[in-house]
């Protein structure tokens, strides 16, 4: 009986001592891995959209839409994801919504055979979406690169896909704008 | 055992991985570059290090039937903190190695180590041995890295030794390659020690 | 049902446990000298497999993350990892004699086994519902069981062959499984998109 109080009694201290060590640990580095997470963001939106002002964030079906006007021109970026050879593959998309075209493409995160898949994160690959317009298809405009093609056309689906929610969603934003310049 | 002796039992008479095949999980999956290897190497010395010294600590407290969970939650917070501090200092790093962080927790040689020796031994004594294995389990990761990283390549940390001429054996970075170069590695190594020991007989 | 049955063979075949993620390596190459012994690891991986799957899934939806503890998975995990198999244990002496002679040594072994671990840190996040787990879990188990029982039927015909000293034991375990892994690799072609 003994034994057992004692059994039960170290194990809870120890398990006691373990989560106030790590919710120390956890309430320390928590802001500094989030403020990680933002940056990569904020990095991408960049890279996708260039120089922009008023960026709004909107949320739309559980999906983040980054909002913001380029030279006055309303412009917009979104992450989308399909699959590829190892697993999903995240796709940032910035897209010009006055001219409806694609800007700038960014691979964000995937799991493709390094050395082969991984061509799909290079801008040689990546530029060739730029200037694209909304109505091309892209499954013929822009070339599989052979011994990658289920990455590659994992990418083209992943930008289909954004094309398609940032039409659907904010298709209706564009003309209420124009028709309000009139 | 003299303390020296502790420390350099781990370096190479047990050690981890070419001998004892301990841990083999990290070993062959985090071992694509080297700088990979040594940062999974350094994660699990501290992990190694930290557990022994609590182990050791408090090993005339634990009652010997709850000794396996009491050194499981123990080992799984230094994972924790490990795990979070990397993701938090060295994003970059923690991504690359992704689950196999968290999984430093079931790593046999960890668990292996608390059992057989921090348990039995003084704090001092289970320091030099997390130290000896930590620092050989290391040395074989960077080891085995840089010759994947190598010839997958033609790069080492990140440098290029091998240049243009050379053609990058793509396959030594997939997971065909860590198969195949560490039992090759294993191999040399075995025929080393079989040379050694003819020759101690022959002398004899 | 499509989805389902995707995740089920890319995990058998293409994201192979054994052969891809290098999860579970030890047993791997220490319980695969023969092949009836390699088909009851097996059976008791994908077991303990499928339970931890469903057991960690509510521990991770239903208690971690409504507390904003995620800090804990680590910890929570794995004792509730080596608290199962313990249970596991416990029940098979009791309710099946056949079945725990079969499996019951293997157990122990299966608590220190990452591909236990590593499935129930994966299932968040691919980001799983239930049954897409449940699906996991077993497709992770048949692929475990499929990469050692081919290895285990190598391994016994190696037996006789007239072999190096040096390659003797891990060494030519692992080149055999490197040669296994790239015919695995093949697979990835068949199923894709």
């Amino acid at each position: 009986m003994k034994d057992n109080i004692k059994m039960v009694l170290v194990l809870t201290s120890i398990a006691l001592m373990s989560a106030l060590v790590l919710t120390g640990v956890y309430e320390f580095t928590a802001p500094i891995i989030e403020g990680h997470a933002q940056e990569a963001i904020a990095r991408s939106i960049s890279e996708v959209l260039g120089q922009i002002e008023d960026m709004e964030v909107l949320e739309i079906e559980g999906k983040e839409v980054y909002k913001a006007y380029r030279n006055g021109e309303l412009v917009a970026a979104v992450i989308t994801e399909a699959s590829g050879y190892g697993g999903a593959i995240q796709v940032m998309v910035g897209m010009n919504l006055e001219e409806e075209k694609i800007l700038h493409v960014n691979v964000l995160e995937h799991r493709e055979t390094p050395g082969i898949g991984t061509v799909i994160e290079e801008e040689n690959f990546t530029k060739r979406f730029a200037g694209l317009a909304f109505k091309d298809s892209y499954r013929q405009d822009v070339d599989i690169i052979s011994g990658a093609t289920v990455s590659t056309r994992a990418v083209i689906t992943a930008v289909e896909r954004a094309v398609e929610f940032i039409q659907k969603h904010l298709g209706d934003e564009i003309q209420l704008e124009n028709r309000g310049d009139l | 055992m003299s303390l020296l002796n502790i420390f350099k039992n781990g370096l190479w008479n047990e050690h981890p991985i070419f001998r004892l095949l301990l841990g083999m999980c990290p070993v062959l999956a985090v071992t694509t570059t080297a700088e990979n290897g040594l940062a999974m190497g350094l994660a699990t010395t501290f992990v190694l290090v930290s557990s022994e010294i609590v182990i050791s600590l408090l090993r005339n407290v634990i009652p010997a039937r709850v000794r396996i969970p009491s050194f499981i939650v123990v080992i799984a917070t230094f994972v924790t903190i490990v795990d979070y501090t990397m993701m938090a200092f060295a994003p970059a790093i923690a991504e690359s190695l992704s689950i196999f962080i968290p999984l430093i927790v079931v790593n046999c040689l960890i668990l292996g180590r608390n059992e057989a020796f921090a348990s039995r031994n003084t704090t001092l004594r289970s320091i030099m041995d997390a130290l000896g294995m930590g620092v050989g389990f290391t040395w074989g990761l960077v080891i085995l890295a840089a010759v994947r990283e190598l010839l997958g390549t033609g790069e080492v940390f990140g440098f290029t030794i091998l240049g243009e001429w050379f053609p990058t054996w793509n396959v030594m970075v997939l997971p065909p390659g860590a198969f195949i170069s560490l039992g090759v590695i294993l191999a040399l190594l075995n025929q080393l020690i079989i040379w050694r020991e003819q020759r101690i007989q022959g002398v004899k | 049902m499509e989805n389902l049955l995707l995740i089920f063979a890319g995990t058998v075949l293409v994201n192979n446990f054994v052969l891809a993620q290098f999860l579970g390596i030890c047993p791997y190459l220490g319980v695969s000298r023969q092949v009836d012994t390699a088909f009851s690891m097996g059976m008791a991986v994908t077991f303990v497999m499928t339970m931890a799957a469903m057991v960690t899934f509510f521990i991770q939806n239903y208690l971690l993350i409504p507390l904003g503890l995620e800090y804990l998975q680590t910890v929570s995990f794995i004792l509730v990892i080596a608290s199962l198999v313990q249970l596991v244990e416990i029940f098979l002496r009791k309710v099946s004699p056949v079945l725990y002679r079969a499996l019951g040594i293997f157990l122990p072994l299966i608590t220190t086994n990452c591909a236990i671990m590593g499935l129930a840190l994966l299932i968040p996040r691919e980001g799983y519902n239930f049954i897409e787990a449940i699906v996991f879990a077993l497709g992770a188990g048949v692929g475990f069981t499929l990469a050692i029982v081919l290895m285990a039927g190598l391994r016994e015909q190696l037996e006789m062959s007239d072999m190096p000293q040096a390659l003797r034991g891990g060494a030519i375990t692992l080149i055999m499984a490197g040669l296994m892994a790239m015919a695995f690799m093949g697979f990835a072609g068949v199923i894709g998109t």
